[in-house]
């Protein structure tokens, strides 16, 4: 056995030094040859978008970041587009009921067929207007020390409204309605005398029929809104204030949308979204059995305020919307009025 | 691109060509003609060269792949051809036996004769160089196991050759 052992080991040991049949340079000649058929095959075609595709991944993810990024913005670039555009009908009379400066009346023009000359031009009586309340909606915690601050300043707010109002219906006298008195909608128990435009003829109480009253249809950068009834401010009785600050938190802010519910609108929509602790972008539809259907798209704005206006027996009318103290845009939007606003900033 | 790896990849086997090419003379004997073993194994592991993790296994990385390449020729072809006796027959004269080209192709004839573990354990153990580690790496089973077939692989092969060369030389093993 050991001599089989060894004949096995010494040819093994011819095996281990025996010079290779097949040189290296021959190896690699033929395999040269043939490398290029086989690197072409990977790399043409499908190979090539294989090795793309599988082999550079973090490549194909900022690919379809980037595609994807530009389709949401045409997307969105198109919707917002549809939005501005604005939409002119045709109109028997237009008049321009423009309340503050020439520039706002650019901006913001209501367009109404003319109402019926008075019924009663000698009647003088005035309705007594006042606040019924005025209500800011619960703040964020940080807020909530500077309470009474805020209700002081909204009282400031509303009163230079007020003179607002006023001097731009001394400014411009041919566009102010003759029946209404800016001063006196908010200042309380005020008088106003009724007007030769007055529709609602000696009752200022009662509020205008569809029927009777012009389309209103405000349109401007923001968007449209058709309003197929026309608030006047001598039906106003009251009004209540309720604010939405960008530093509310989400509890906060379903509270602001729970009080609008509590005065009869639905919110069949709404949608907010916080960034870096601030409400960024809102969405809201409000909606009103009486046919209310409004939508308000808003960005980067820091207050909103909802003043809800209420007539003689406290039931609501209407609404304006106030982004930022701005209140240039008193317009008065009924609870029959549809369209949708976006406010950017 | 394709020519700087194909430089790359050919410095690389120069360092294990000769040892590449007695384990496919040693394996492909009596299976497949050991230059084409050589050729597909070498296309395959070009395309397959971003797989390798290190330089130093590129030996093991060549043989794993010759070995699968192997597997799957036998998978597909006929029962394995026994070695004809005549082959045998013509190393008997002892005078070409002592000639150490005739011993090695008379050892890689009756290596055809081993099962297939014993005969890749003793190829790449005594032919190779790979060390009894390597081999159970590449074998994926333990050290003893791969003792163990060396043992009896050495045994088998005394036994093949004692058998087929005493059936013509009268029992000169």
């Amino acid at each position: 056995m050991k001599q089989e052992e060894r004949i096995i080991s010494s040819m093994f040991e011819a095996a281990r030094e025996e010079a290779p049949q097949i040189s290296f340079e021959d190896m690699a000649q033929q395999f040269s040859k043939q490398v290029p058929v086989a690197a072409g095959a990977e790399q043409g075609g499908m190979g090539a978008i294989k090795s793309l595709l599988f082999r550079h991944i973090s490549l194909n993810s900022i690919l379809l970041f980037s595609v994807g990024s530009l389709a949401l913005l045409s997307i969105t670039l198109a919707s917002r587009e549809r939005e501005v555009v604005p939409l002119i009908s045709q109109q028997e009379e237009i008049e321009v009921i423009a309340e503050k400066t020439e520039t706002a009346a650019s901006q913001v023009i209501a367009i109404k067929i003319p109402s019926p000359p008075p019924s009663n031009p000698t009647d003088k009586q005035k309705t007594p207007v006042k606040i019924v309340k005025s209500v800011l909606a619960v703040r964020s915690n940080k807020n909530r020390e500077a309470s009474s601050a805020l209700d002081s300043k909204q009282a400031l707010d509303e009163s230079s409204f007020a003179a607002e109002i006023k001097d731009s219906l001394e400014m411009n006298p041919d566009f102010a309605e003759p029946n209404v008195d800016s001063s006196v909608i908010l200042a309380n128990q005020a008088k106003r005398p009724n007007t030769p435009f007055d529709t609602s003829s000696t009752n200022s109480k009662d509020t205008l029929k569809t029927s009777d009253v012009p389309q209103n249809y405000l349109v401007d950068e923001r968007g449209e809104i058709k309003d197929q009834k026309k608030i006047r401010k001598i039906d106003i009785n009251g009004t209540v204030t309720l604010t939405l600050l960008n530093t509310y938190n989400n509890d906060m802010a379903d509270q602001f949308l729970t009080q609008l519910k509590s005065y009869g609108l639905t919110i069949k929509k709404d949608r907010h979204r916080f960034r870096k602790g601030h409400i960024r972008n809102f969405f809201i539809q409000l909606t009103h059995h009486q046919g209310l259907d409004f939508k308000l798209r808003a960005a980067k704005f820091k207050r909103l305020d909802f003043i809800l206006y209420f007539d003689q027996k406290d039931d609501l009318i209407g609404f304006s919307y106030h982004f930022n103290h701005d209140r240039n845009k008193t317009d008065i939007i009924s609870l029959k009025a549809r369209g949708s606003i976006t406010q950017l900033y | 691109m394709s020519k700087r790896k194909q430089d790359k990849f050919l410095l690389l086997y120069k360092g294990v060509h000769d040892r590449f090419e007695r384990f496919c003379r040693a394996r492909a004997c009596g299976d497949m003609p050991y230059e084409d073993l050589m050729n597909e194994s070498l296309l395959i592991a070009y395309q397959k060269i971003d797989t390798l993790q290190k330089e130093g296994s590129f030996l093991s990385f060549l043989i794993g792949i010759s070995r699968r390449i192997l597997a799957n020729s036998q998978r597909k072809k006929k029962p394995l051809p026994a070695v004809d006796d005549s082959i045998l027959s013509n190393y008997a004269d002892p005078e070409d036996v002592m000639s150490k080209r005739m011993d090695v192709d008379l050892l890689h004839k009756a290596l055809a004769f081993l099962p297939a573990e014993q005969r890749e354990a003793l190829i790449l153990f005594e032919i190779t160089g790979f060390s009894i580690k390597e081999i159970a790496q590449l074998h994926k089973s333990s050290d003893s196991a791969v003792k163990q077939r060396l043992s009896r692989g050495r045994k088998a092969l005394a036994n093949i050759l004692k058998n087929k060369l005493s059936l013509k030389t009268g029992g000169t093993l």
